[in-house]
């Protein structure tokens, strides 16, 4: 546990300290999500159709711009090498390492969701399924982005492939988050999504820091 | 370590290479550059899989005894491995906790004998090439392993920092420690020579 609280205390230190790059997802999220409403007629039943859609992927691509950051600067400054030698196990540090990302991109995010919807004339009384959603798939995003990333960080342009290769796992959560909020507008159940997100979660939770850490020695070597 | 041939890409860059290390010794790997010195350390740290061979520490394959051989060895390599945005004695604190070193004594006895204790509060996004190298070299003294892997160590290092690390090299062999280098530059103290053993790769 050593390993995880002190990757995860330093990844947030970093954070805080890189504002720009903290700042540049949520910046990115808020512009994508505000410029719909102005884009669109005013019209309320319009921006509502789209409301659940447009929070969603526009989530979706704001921690794809911020997934490289996992990996990216420990890789180039060396300090990737020395967690893989680390005799701690790689998938506790790399666990820190998704959780802090989590930290400073999906809940961050999350916790901004209410707030733009409303601009989308979401109706308040659903937004905590929005949050629920967004609660249970952001963490999903965040651990399978991180198999991609290790993949793709010792590439000079990995950029493009971290988007080939992950786009296609980020789908269901896309369909089952986007899908729960639209449905919970129609006064419909969904629990069924909810347990669905929750599911993936759970299975990302467990496979997906042991891909990244044979991920990380393969790109190492 | 038998028989290990090592590449980069499809370029073989050395083959069939064989030695024995016992404790207290030091190797100094020579060569000129791209002769594969870096490639060899990294093969015997663990992080790269020679073509052929293998690297035994304590008479086991490393692959097969993977941890015991992480917790007995650090690498430090030409990179510095440390994180720009937080202080010197952030960094140390960070290292020296993933290497399971939880003394503050031990981190702030480092950094005076680093000659970093002044500047424990920069970050070293500010410190020079040099102290930033002295710093890196600062995780061999809170993890205390047995075997130290370094990859030009004295690149940036002005004299007093080489005859700091050297004197730490000794006392490092003297307590039974193994060291392995590479360097440009030839050992200066006989102490350091007396127990060196040189490879020189082509």
């Amino acid at each position: 546990m050593t390993a995880f609280t002190t990757i995860f205390r330093r990844d947030i230190k970093l954070a805080l300290r890189h504002r720009s790059e903290l700042i540049n997802p949520l910046a990115f999220f808020v512009i994508v999500v505000s410029l719909f409403p102005l884009g669109l007629s005013a019209d309320s039943r319009t921006l509502l159709q789209l409301a659940p859609a447009v929070l969603w992927i526009s989530a979706l691509l704001a921690t794809m711009l911020s997934l490289e950051s996992i990996f990216r600067s420990d890789y180039e400054d060396g300090s990737l090498e020395q967690l893989v030698l680390s005799d701690h196990p790689l998938f506790l540090i790399v666990l820190g390492k998704v959780t802090a990302h989590w930290c400073t991109t999906g809940l961050l995010l999350t916790l901004m969701s209410p707030a733009l919807a409303i601009s989308l004339a979401f109706p308040p009384q659903n937004l905590d399924i929005l949050v629920w959603t967004l609660l249970l798939g952001t963490p999903t995003l965040s651990l399978i982005g991180s198999i991609g990333v290790a993949l793709t960080v010792g590439l000079r342009r990995g950029g493009i492939l971290l988007a080939l290769l992950i786009l296609p796992l980020y789908i269901p959560i896309l369909i089952f988050g986007a899908s729960a909020v639209d449905m919970s507008i129609d006064g419909l159940d969904v629990a069924g999504q909810l347990y669905l997100l929750a599911a993936l979660f759970v299975l990302s939770l467990t496979l997906a820091p042991f891909a990244t850490s044979a991920a990380l020695r393969v790109t190492l070597e | 370590m038998e028989a290990v041939q090592g590449a980069r890409g499809d370029r073989v860059l050395f083959s069939s290479l064989s030695f024995n290390l016992s404790r207290g010794q030091l190797l100094h790997i020579t060569g000129p550059n791209g002769s594969g010195k870096t490639t060899l350390l990294r093969i015997l740290c663990g992080l790269l899989t020679p073509l052929e061979g293998m690297v035994r520490w304590h008479g086991h394959d490393i692959r097969s005894s993977a941890s015991t051989h992480r917790r007995e060895c650090t690498y430090i390599g030409h990179r510095d491995g440390l994180k720009a945005e937080l202080t010197a004695l952030e960094n140390l604190q960070v290292n020296a906790r993933m290497s399971g070193c939880h003394d503050t004594k031990v981190i702030n006895d480092s950094l005076r004998l680093l000659g970093l204790w002044d500047y424990q509060d920069l970050l070293v996004g500010h410190l020079s090439a040099g102290q930033r190298r002295r710093l890196a070299l600062g995780r061999l003294l809170v993890k205390r392993a047995i075997l130290w892997i370094l990859d030009e160590p004295f690149t940036a290092i002005d004299i007093d920092g080489r005859d700091i690390i050297e004197a730490q090299l000794i006392s490092h062999l003297q307590g039974d420690g193994i060291v392995v280098l590479t360097s440009h530059q030839a050992l200066s103290r006989p102490q350091l020579r007396e127990r060196c053993v040189t490879v020189s790769l082509q």
